[in-house]
Order: C-alpha cells, then structure tokens, then sequence
C-alpha cells in the first residue's frame, strides 16, 4: 500500500494552491495538524515565512536535515535555503 | 529512523513474501468479467488467514477491507465493493500485504480483466519494467533518489505520468517505515541504501497526467485528468553486493 508523505521539517514541498501554485519551499517547521511554515530564501525569507495548509503541499521526496538541524538551533540563514532549494535540478512542475 | 534488518528477521520477512506472492498468484486467477471486487477481496481474506497470517491491510488507519482494489483511472486504495463489479476492457489493480509471524509483505499488479486495448497493455507493461528498472538501482551504496530517478526516467521517457502524491516506503514489522521511496527524483539524493534494508518499490503510471485527486470515500485516489493508471510492487531486500532479492517474487533471477 502506497503512502503519502509526511509533511516534515526539512522536506522540499511543491505549493499546489494559492499564488505561489508550483513554486518550492522548504518546511521549516510545524504549527499544527493542518499547517507548516515553509519558506524559499527569497520571495519567502525566514523573516517572512508563509504559513500553508498541508494538503496544498506536495512532498518532492528531497529531504534536507541540515537545514531542520539549523532551525532548530536557530542559525539557518535564507542563504542556506536557496542553496539547497537550487541543488535540485528538477522539481517536479504542474503542466496545466 | 531506517530499520536495518538481520538475517533472521530478513528470513522471516522471506516467508511472509513467499506466501503473499502466493496469494496474489491465486487472486490473479479469478479476476474476470462480472466479477466483483469485494468477492476478490474476501477470497484474499480467507487464503491469508487460512495460512496463519493476518490481512494488514483490513483496519489499517480504517482501510476496511484486505485488498485495494482500483479500477481502470483509479491509482490506489479503491475500496473493494459489491457494487463494483469488473467489466471487460478494464484494468484492475490489486494492493495486497499480510502480517505473518509479525513480520510484513506488501505487493500489487495490474491486470487486465477480458481484452484490453494495445494502450492498456502497454501501460500494465511499462509499469512493470518501471519496478525492475527502479529496483536495479536498489544496490548498496546507492540512495533511494536513484531508485525514483530510474523509474522516472524510463516512464517519462516513454511519454507516461509518474504519480507523485504516493511513495513507496520502508517496510517490516510496520507496514509504512521509513524512508519514503519516490518514484521520481534526482539521483544520489535521499537515504543512503545498506545491506538489510527492506523497501516497498511501487511505481504508479498513468496513459495521461500525474495529478490525482481524493474521492469523498476518504481513500480511493483517482487521476484528475481521468487516464487509466497502472500500479506494480514488490518487497525488496538491500543486498551486501549485487541486486536486491525480491521477497514478493520468490525464485526470480536477475539477468
């Protein structure tokens, strides 16, 4: 039996909805059952993270713990986020 | 955290897959027109409990029955029903795991029910090689990204959708473990694979696109654009060197 992903810090997520649709992020971290905070290092800063509901993430099955690991001891820096959102070299897209 | 298997619990994951490859091999056998799924999936029942295992899917985060079964656009987790009764010309997906001495099998096919159209079959086909393909890059030292990348590769190559909602997944004495195995992706990203490692690879390929939808069942997922779609799965185990065993598939050789 197939499973969905966890929606987890750490993990690169594809936005389905809202008008960010198709564009990647990070998880930082968890605010409740339904929603993450997640961020790019750029559109979306560490200062600015946007809050999304779960279901309108897409897991890309790319994990960074390192960047988890950072969070949690406060020094990531949106640097850190671009870098690895760039090391991906094909994100998964919406052809529609 | 990824569970790494010793060789006796591996032998014990071995017996449950040789009798879920037995169990599946028998339900192959009387999928046909006018039959329905909830007759198929209480015939997995009894052939499950009979040889002293347990249906792990029945009651699994409430999956009420002991197979999935998805009919022609349906990816996975249909729910198996009298009211579904199969037609000639459609593909029909069978999901099945057991529990057997504590230890955990999972594994699916797609088969035709009567004739099928050269599409169909192509798309059951290609869905298979994209297992293979996925698990000869299942060896130690490679990571789970190139299991994904693999069959990615093949199956958009060919012009097919690689689902992306759904993983394949760790597996043994819980059905879902860690890590979660994509079927796309980028190669030499994710886990590390080493020797005692036991994954679940199952590509799911669709004719159209890769976006999905859940039905208010809560369960059944269905492409959104409504093309047939094709699942294939087996257990593997990580090797020290070489291919990985397919627990599922007692007997197979690697050529």
């Amino acid at each position: 039996m197939p499973m969905k992903p966890e929606i987890k810090p750490g993990l690169a997520v594809i936005s389905r909805m809202g008008r960010d649709k198709n564009r990647v992020f990070v998880v930082l971290y968890e605010v409740d059952a339904d929603f993450v905070m997640v961020a790019d290092g750029q559109g979306r800063t560490l200062a600015r993270p946007k809050r999304k509901r779960r279901k309108h993430l897409m897991a890309t099955g790319r994990e960074f713990p390192d960047i988890a690991e950072k969070n949690r001891n406060g020094n990531l820096t949106d640097h850190d986020l671009r870098m690895a959102l760039a090391s991906m070299q094909n994100p998964p897209q919406d052809p529609a | 955290m990824i569970s790494i298997k010793n060789p006796a619990q591996l032998e014990k994951m071995r017996k449950a897959g040789h009798l879920l490859y037995e169990v599946m091999q028998k339900l192959q056998e009387v999928v046909r027109p006018g039959e329905s799924t909830a007759a198929i999936d209480a015939y997995a029942e009894e052939l499950i409990r009979r040889n002293h295992a347990v249906p792990s899917f029945l009651g699994y985060r409430g999956f009420p029955a002991s197979i999935c079964a998805s009919v022609d656009d349906e990816v996975v987790h249909g729910i198996p029903s009298e009211g579904v009764t199969l037609r000639e010309g459609s593909i029909l997906s069978i999901d099945c795991g057991l529990i057997l001495d504590g230890w955990q099998a999972d594994s699916a096919f797609t088969v035709p029910v009567g004739e099928i159209s050269d599409s169909l079959r192509r798309l059951i086909e290609l869905t298979r090689q994209c297992f293979f393909e996925g698990a000869r890059a299942a060896v130690t030292g490679n990571r789970v990204g190139d299991i994904g990348h693999a069959v990615q590769t093949l199956a958009e190559g060919r012009g097919f959708g690689v689902i992306r909602d759904l993983t394949g997944h760790g597996i043994g004495r819980n059905m879902h473990e860690d890590p979660s195995v994509p079927n796309f992706g980028d190669p030499g990203t994710g886990a590390r694979l080493r020797p005692g490692m036991t994954l679940a690879v199952e590509p799911m390929i669709s004719l159209g696109g890769w976006h999905v939808r859940q039905m208010d069942d809560g369960w059944t997922i269905k492409t959104l654009d409504g093309s047939p779609c094709a699942h294939y799965e087996h257990t593997i185990a990580i090797m020290p060197e070489g291919l990985p065993e397919i627990l599922t598939l007692p007997g197979f050789v690697w050529e």
